[in-house]
């Protein structure tokens, strides 16, 4: 049973990046009907330079949301808690907003996600600072709402007091979230933080799994809790900031992977870790394939749009199914 | 008499509140140990001392020789096991994944190997749950999950258990056969606490009962030293009846006293 899972999503996962590779405004076709063209020069750019990083980038952002929202709704025992709780992402929109802003994006490339990366890291750790690694679920909770409400807060500020109507367009666009257009200079900027943030990971899986039981049985099986949070927020906010920072605001598929996948796992929160990544990275690949094909105005739809407009109707389906039988 | 786990006078200030002071105890290998008092006397919290998952303001707990302090959290893991009060499960794991969750203390995690899955069987087979092994444990009655989850604290196969109110919503039958088997691993050289609230069955079980009111160890000894007339009233504010049946002593609570539990 359990295997079959892993390589229905490892089959998935290569069908989709086959996709990906053949899916964009050029049609794959006219470059086979001018294999012997001058074209192969263009062709080998296209498939290289653009779809291969957005593919690896769109499976490196997926899998990055999917393992984070798993490893917070193991660590916070709550089947809503999702990656962007600790005000990572409210952070790293802030950091690419004032980039925006100030200028500072258009002064030298990759500006923006090193912004975004700093912001959510920064966020990260004021929201750690303020709870406390001693501190209840809900105090971490309560602390992440304070400080993605600041951000928001200081979000809008920036919007009302930018400068020109085009800088506005900028900021909401980057904050609907999207893949078009990054490079491998993108991919490289955001796997080093990512990679260790999965280690980190994939280190608490066994105390995610003593945490079942709750806090003082996973302590008396020999599993610190303190530790075990500082594994999981120090390593959720470098998978969501590495995220955030190249891909800008993408929701639902931190909360919707772990979801997809719980019952496949038989609700195990360590072999969630690597499901939910898996179908994280799927989840995010189709949802990048669908904006390529839905293009309006000349323009790709917004990746953010997409998986929220996914993945709203999925949390209903969440409530009736909450509503039935319960989780 | 060899101890294995003993509390040194601890002290626990949560908040303001002083709720353990100054108490002593010592679990002594192949006894069984009740721990009693009325709600709010401390009970919890002196288990919460002993499993270390609190740090005592003044005292100091030694686990099979050495200060609980000096020992890592894995090797405190492998002598001692702990049931907290509370019968929570967060997910909804099948009832023989969380007995098995109990082996992770010897590195065991999902996959288990030929001893863990003894281990496991085993201490399904105590608790009467083999039937049950592949339910949602969610999906049981609250008696049933709480048998449950003393099957992962028991699968463990540690020398010492400290288990909060295991008895807690399990039927007459259930509650008896449980003490038996409980009894039986204290007779095989087991060192075993519980809290409990039934003084009939801790009268009758136990070879020694720690009385605990006000945060302070009243009284601790023998049963029917530590259940007199007098700390029945003190503690509890209630009369009982003590009697002999089939050669066994019993108490039978009779009247609650209007001045009791101050």
């Amino acid at each position: 049973m359990s295997k079959l899972v892993w390589i229905g999503l490892g089959l998935l996962i290569i069908m989709l990046s086959v996709a990906s590779m053949l899916t964009g405004p050029v049609s794959i076709f006219d470059a086979i009907a001018d294999w012997r063209g001058d074209r192969i020069q263009e062709w080998s750019i296209i498939l290289w330079e653009i779809r291969a990083p957005r593919t690896v980038l769109g499976l490196l952002v997926g899998a990055a949301l999917g393992l984070a929202g798993a490893a917070m709704q193991g660590l916070l025992r709550n089947p809503l808690a999702e990656p962007g709780l600790l005000g990572a992402s409210s952070g790293a929109a802030l950091g690419a907003v004032t980039a925006l802003y100030s200028g500072l994006a258009a002064k030298f490339y990759l500006a923006l996600p090193l912004a975004g990366f700093c912001g959510a890291i920064l966020m990260s750790v004021i929201v750690i600072a303020l709870a406390g690694l001693q501190a209840e679920m809900t105090v971490i909770i309560l602390a992440g709402a304070a400080g993605s409400a600041l951000c928001g807060a200081l979000i809008a500020l920036v919007l009302n007091f930018s400068p020109s109507p085009n800088a506005g367009y900028e900021i909401m666009f980057w904050l609907m979230g999207s893949l078009a257009d990054r490079s491998w200079d993108e991919v490289y900027l955001a796997l080093p933080p990512m990679a260790v943030g999965a280690v980190l990971l994939l280190f608490a899986g066994k105390g995610l799994l003593a945490m079942s039981l709750g806090e003082e049985t996973a302590h008396s099986m020999g599993f610190s809790p303190a530790r075990l949070r500082a594994l999981v927020l120090i390593g959720s906010s470098l998978l969501v900031g590495g995220a955030v920072s190249v891909a800008g605001s993408i929701g639902f598929i931190g909360l919707v992977s772990p979801h997809l996948m719980r019952s496949a796992v038989m609700a195990d929160p360590r072999r969630l870790l690597p499901a939910a990544a898996l179908a994280g990275a799927a989840l995010l690949l189709s949802a990048d394939i669908g904006t390529r094909l839905l293009v309006t105005q000349g323009q790709e739809l917004k990746l953010g749009v997409l998986t929220a407009l996914f993945g709203s109707p999925f949390f209903f389906g969440l409530v009736l199914r909450l509503r039935s039988r319960g989780w | 008499m060899v101890s294995l786990l003993e509390g040194r006078s601890l002290s626990l200030t949560l908040g303001k509140r002083q709720v353990i002071d100054q108490v002593s105890i010592s679990l002594i290998q192949g006894q069984l140990t009740g721990i009693i008092g009325c709600n709010g006397a401390g009970k919890s919290s002196l288990l919460g001392l002993l499993s270390g998952y609190r740090q005592p303001q003044a005292g100091v707990v030694f686990l099979g020789g050495s200060a609980l302090t000096q020992l890592t959290l894995a090797e405190r893991a492998m002598l001692l096991s702990f049931l907290p009060q509370g019968q929570v499960v967060h997910w909804p794991l099948s009832v023989e994944r969380v007995v098995a969750l109990g082996r992770l203390p010897h590195g065991s995690g999902m996959k288990l190997g030929a001893e863990d899955r003894a281990a496991v069987n085993q201490a399904m087979i105590w608790t009467n749950v083999s039937h049950l092994a592949a339910r949602n444990v969610n999906a049981l009655s609250g008696g049933e999950r709480g048998r449950v989850l003393l099957a992962r604290a028991l699968a463990t196969q540690t020398p010492v258990l400290l288990a909060d109110e295991p008895l807690a919503g399990l039927d007459p039958g259930c509650q008896l056969r449980l003490m038996d088997v409980l009894r039986g691993l204290a007779n095989d050289g087991m060192s075993i606490a519980l809290v409990m609230h039934d003084l009939d069955l801790a009268t009758r079980y136990c070879d020694r009962l720690c009385l605990l009111h006000q945060g302070r160890l009243l009284a601790e000894g023998p049963p029917e030293a530590v259940l007199t007339e007098n700390n029945l009233a003190r503690a509890f504010g209630i009369k009982a009846w003590h009697g002999v049946i089939d050669n066994r002593r019993c108490l039978v609570p009779i009247t609650a006293t209007a001045s009791g539990q101050t």
